[in-house]
């Protein structure tokens, strides 16, 4: 694994459950706020009997022109805007053709063709299945919003998609091909998910609770978070003083089972390695891991063995109590967080933990707790047994 | 965006109408193409039939149990065929070593099929929430998924679905990987089931049109190829059908010619009759250059290229060239013919698939390098 650069995150935006934007989201982490509730968009024959964490309409971005935009690539709209406002670069003054797109989702090329296949009126709008893919494809929409013409690339690896979106999109940026990356993730609450989730039964009937004792398993949320990764010619060029880093990335499969966590943490080390390969660093100069969190019982039990064997006494903490699992969004929006948190040396309490579990070897944040340290770990862990690891660095600008 | 990647393609693996595995896709490339099948179609305007080419991955049963099998949708028999023949090709070669290896697939429709499937069955009534597996297998990265625990394969795993561009992605990400030595070889596949969606609206533009010589059929199927770094491979050349020398993806508003095309003595295009961009092939082609579309052989499908890129590996192996579809778009350039390559001084091919909303990629592919 040859060592990379740092690639300067110029800017971030977010929009989930907690609020519509980075800043709104962690000061409500920070006041220990979550919002579960019953799902209110989906058919009426679908069963509403788990709670989920959804994004209030209006956070949404509304578009420019009064279309109709589709709600996935809505929320990688409303959160890219909000990343390229950070960052204070105007695209337009660009190339164009070094400026990339790379996210991950699981539900955007989807959505569109359901209307088809459902035979509502909208169909009439897309005919083919390229233009139903197109119509409802998050990265698509950035691309054409930002007029980027550099890389594109649509990751759909489950959990993990938004992960490795960035971890590609890095290496774009550290290969040379991009001046700047809009990187980063998106998926809207999708029935197909909540019913699927429901019949595997690992949706939880009230809150859920990572790594809790009564954990029941996960919710579902929605959402987006887009990093502007920018060169270090842009940065200089530019004036751009990053927020933050990605010093390393690393990705492996469990190759055990389609939706169960191996628990012997195979993957999620292999993983682990790569990154801090990439990075050149060392588990001991890890000030904090934002876990995947998801609230099941497999999940937790497999990353907290990690936690306590390969990183003891390392602080971890899971932030899906206050945003639900927002999926390929759900690497993103733990990343911004992990930035977040490093610029403010202070980490949210695990919503929903509260009662330790003996089964499980290590144990999150039970309060707001204060860190002294410049790098974190976010990792996702992804149904098919991808995991991906992202190695995060403090930047200089930000709050 | 052009990516310079130099990757030796080591191992063909092929499942379509054609069958299954090179030889069945050389002969396929030789004369005899796929006949397309009549299949109904349940749509919202009653039934209708459209032509199909279906892939048969029941030969899986030699490399995957049974029990394993039943649990397993269509897409995922299809990429999994594929993957296993890709693998018993580089055996056969003498390239089964592969050291670290990573799974990269494409695929323009995912498990979309199977998701509605499920939609259907999950919402024919409120108690029913859908079977557990079905719900498992219409996630988009599951044939990936599914490959990397029949192999025990725990290196890097992942999925690209962006439609008709999804296998040039694929093979940038394949490149990166190698560049950044996270692995030593990547399997690369590309998968699309059949679509009745897709059927759908062939079945309407026949109907519209009132002529279905010119379409090719709908089809399915998997294409998988085992790279590795190419200056890995150098002195191995018999080993190696061709080397995969970069990839270029970009946007191009207006039927031009493409800022970054590369010079090729034969263009393997992404047209196929249907899709909305196929009269923009000859704009943006050189001219009097030498061009040919091959989906009469795997079928209207958006992972094409992946096919394309084999069928020009097999072309420098082999030092033939095969003959085109004979599609209308082809008069204004020299169709492809059966012929020696070497007369035809193909040394170099370029692989290219105008896709939708003004995208476009290309894939180079040359003669791999002999002592």
């Amino acid at each position: 694994m040859r060592p990379m650069r740092p690639v300067a995150v110029a800017g971030m935006g977010c929009i989930a459950s907690p609020g519509g934007d980075l800043e709104t989201c962690m000061a409500s982490l920070y006041a220990g706020e979550r919002n579960p509730v019953t799902p209110s968009r989906f058919d009426a024959s679908c069963p509403l009997d788990y709670p989920v964490f959804e994004v209030a309409d209006d956070h949404l971005d509304p578009g420019d022109d009064g279309r109709v935009i589709p709600r996935t690539a809505a929320l990688a709209l409303s959160a890219t805007r909000e990343a390229i406002k950070d960052a204070g670069i105007q695209t337009s003054s660009l190339d164009s053709s070094r400026m990339g797109v790379c996210l991950g989702t699981n539900v955007g090329g989807s959505v569109g063709n359901e209307l088809l296949c459902r035979g509502e009126p909208r169909q009439a709008a897309h005919p083919s299945p390229l233009e139903r893919f197109t119509a409802s494809n998050p990265t698509v929409a950035l691309m054409d919003a930002f007029g980027c013409r550099g890389p594109f690339q649509t990751v759909v690896n489950a959990c993990s998609a938004g992960n490795d979106a960035i971890g590609i999109a890095a290496g774009w940026i550290a290969g040379g091909l991009c001046d700047l990356v809009l990187a980063g993730g998106a998926d809207e609450l999708y029935q197909v998910t909540y019913r699927g989730f429901r019949a595997l039964f690992i949706n939880a009937d009230a809150p859920c609770r990572p790594f809790d004792r009564r954990r029941k398993g996960l919710n579902l949320g929605e959402g987006a978070a887009i990093l502007v990764l920018a060169s270090e010619t842009l940065c200089e060029q530019a004036g751009l003083t990053p927020r933050g880093y990605v010093l390393g990335y690393g990705t492996a499969a469990d190759a055990h089972h389609f939706t169960h966590p191996r628990p012997d943490g195979l993957g999620q080390r292999r993983a682990q390695r790569e990154a801090f390969h990439q990075s050149g660093l060392t588990a001991e100069e890890i000030t904090f891991i934002n876990a995947h969190g998801t609230g099941t019982q497999g999940n937790d039990m497999a990353e907290s063995k990690v936690f306590a064997e390969d990183f003891p006494g390392t602080p971890f903490l899971s932030t899906k109590g206050y945003t639900g699992h927002t999926l390929g969004a759900a690497g993103p929006v733990e990343a911004v967080f992990t930035l977040a948190c490093l610029e403010r040396q202070l980490l949210p309490a695990t919503a929903g933990f509260e009662v330790p579990d003996p089964e499980l070897p290590a144990a999150p944040t039970v309060t707001n707790t204060v860190i002294s340290g410049g790098t974190a770990l976010s990792q996702t862990l992804a149904f098919g047994g991808s995991n991906s690891v992202l190695i995060l660095g403090r930047g200089e600008g930000g709050s | 965006m052009t990516t310079k990647l130099k990757m030796a393609i080591k191992a063909i693996g092929a499942v379509g109408g054609f069958g299954c595995g090179v030889n069945a896709l050389t002969t396929a490339l030789k004369g005899r193409p796929p006949a397309p099948h009549s299949i109904e179609l349940s749509t919202i305007h009653g039934v209708q039939r459209v032509q199909g080419l279906r892939a048969d991955p029941s030969p899986l049963r030699d490399f995957v149990p049974v029990r394993v099998m039943r649990r397993m949708e269509h897409h995922i028999r299809i990429a999994l065929l594929a993957a296993f023949d890709a693998l018993g090709d580089a055996e056969r070669r003498g390239a089964g070593d592969r050291g670290r290896l990573g799974i990269v697939m494409a695929t323009g429709y995912g498990a979309t099929c199977n998701s509605f499937d499920f939609q259907h069955l999950a919402t024919a009534s409120e108690d029913f929430s859908g079977s557990p597996t079905q719900f498992s297998n219409s996630v988009h990265n599951a044939a990936a998924a599914y490959l990397s625990i029949a192999l025990e394969e725990n290196g890097p795993n992942h999925t690209v679905s962006h439609y008709d561009l999804s296998v040039p992605m694929a093979l940038t990400v394949a490149g990166q990987w190698l560049a950044e030595d996270r692995v030593d070889s990547v399997l690369v596949g590309a998968v699309d089931e059949f679509s009745k969606a897709q059927a759908y609206t062939w079945q309407q533009r026949v109907a519209k049109n009132h002529a279905t010589a010119c379409l090719p059929a709908i089809g399915e199927g998997a294409c998988f190829l085992l790279l590795s770094r190419a200056i890995d491979n150098a002195g191995e050349a018999g080993a190696v059908y061709a080397t995969i020398d970069a990839v270029g993806i970009g946007r191009q508003p207006a039927a031009k010619q493409l800022p970054d095309l590369p010079v090729s003595d034969l263009y393997l295009i992404g047209a196929d009759g249907f899709g909305g961009r196929d009269k923009d092939y000859v704009a943006v082609l050189p001219a009097n250059c030498r061009a040919g579309a091959y989906p009469h052989i795997y079928g209207v499908l958006p992972v094409g290229m992946a096919f394309d890129v084999a069928i020009a590996a097999l072309s420098l192996d082999g030092g033939q060239t095969f003959t085109s579809a004979d599609l209308p778009i082809l008069s204004g350039v020299q169709a492809a013919a059966s012929g020696n390559a070497h007369h035809q001084k193909t040394d170099a091919l370029c692989c290219l698939k105008l896709g939708a909303l003004d995208a476009y990629a290309w894939t180079t592919v040359s003669a791999a390098e002999k002592e």
